[in-house]
């Protein structure tokens, strides 16, 4: 399956420089059943919620994993379990079926004018997303399930590159 | 989420748990779509599993595992303390 993109035909490249030594990326998510019985066969832009999302990107995360407050506004439906390393011992969390799509810039040209603009790139896979208690310092972690799909790089300084080719 | 799709997932993955191990070598990575404590078919992907749900059991509960063995590693989460703001 193409990566959905919206609005370029270019494969982008995310930028940013790690805040409190972190690595977090601007992102949004689609449900992957909207209504009971009702489920979306791709991610399409209008169901994604467009209102961004704080999530790490953390190379020592297995999965993806979504804080309970993010699941109960975008109405998430819980699809199953899952045991979970925490620091007194395994514990049981939820999980929820989801489509996660990167926001980027992107340069614009209208009538001779350059503009910036917000575009999403969707990951193409569904993805069975654990809950993560709800914190204060992200939405989202982004783990190796996604991030082995493209070009992670850590750079001096704290800069970091996510080529979603 | 009805208490009835709770009940469900929470039997489901109790029924799951021994399970998962007899078909981990050859499904492993995959999705299992329960149902009444029984694996009712396994996908190659979440989506897969997904649309055969609601195809065949519309409005009516179930639940859906990824095969995998262990529990699963949030990164930085799984290991930190929780406590403070980090912003």
């Amino acid at each position: 399956m193409v990566p959905l993109i919206w609005g370029s035909f270019r494969m982008p490249i995310i930028r940013g420089t790690c805040a409190n030594d972190k690595p977090i990326a601007d992102i949004v998510l689609a449900p992957v059943i909207s209504a009971v019985g009702c489920v979306e066969g791709v991610p399409s832009f209008a169901n994604f919620h467009m209102t961004p999302l704080r999530a790490l990107l953390d190379t020592g995360a297995d999965g993806t994993s979504i804080s309970t407050t993010v699941a109960q506004t975008h109405q998430l439906t819980n699809l199953g379990r899952r045991t979970v390393v925490g620091i007194g011992g395994p514990v049981m969390k939820r999980t929820w079926g989801v489509f996660v799509g990167f926001l980027f810039d992107q340069n614009t040209d209208f009538e001779g004018d350059n503009y910036h603009a917000k575009s999403v790139f969707a990951v193409p896979d569904a993805k069975l997303a654990v809950e993560l208690p709800p914190n204060g310092w992200f939405d989202v972690i982004i783990g190796r399930d996604i991030l082995t799909m493209y070009d992670f790089y850590m750079k001096r300084g704290g800069h970091w590159e996510l080529h979603l080719s | 989420m009805s208490q009835v799709q709770q009940l469900e997932i929470d039997r489901n993955y109790q029924f799951f748990v021994d399970y998962a191990p007899t078909i981990l070598d050859q499904h492993r990575g995959e999705y299992a779509l329960l149902r009444n404590r029984e694996c009712v078919a396994i996908f190659p992907t979440l989506l897969e599993a997904v649309s055969e749900a609601a195809a065949r059991f519309k409005d009516e509960p179930y639940s859906i595992q990824e095969v995998a063995d262990g529990p699963v590693d949030l990164g930085f989460f799984s290991h930190a303390d929780h406590q403070g703001d980090l912003r």
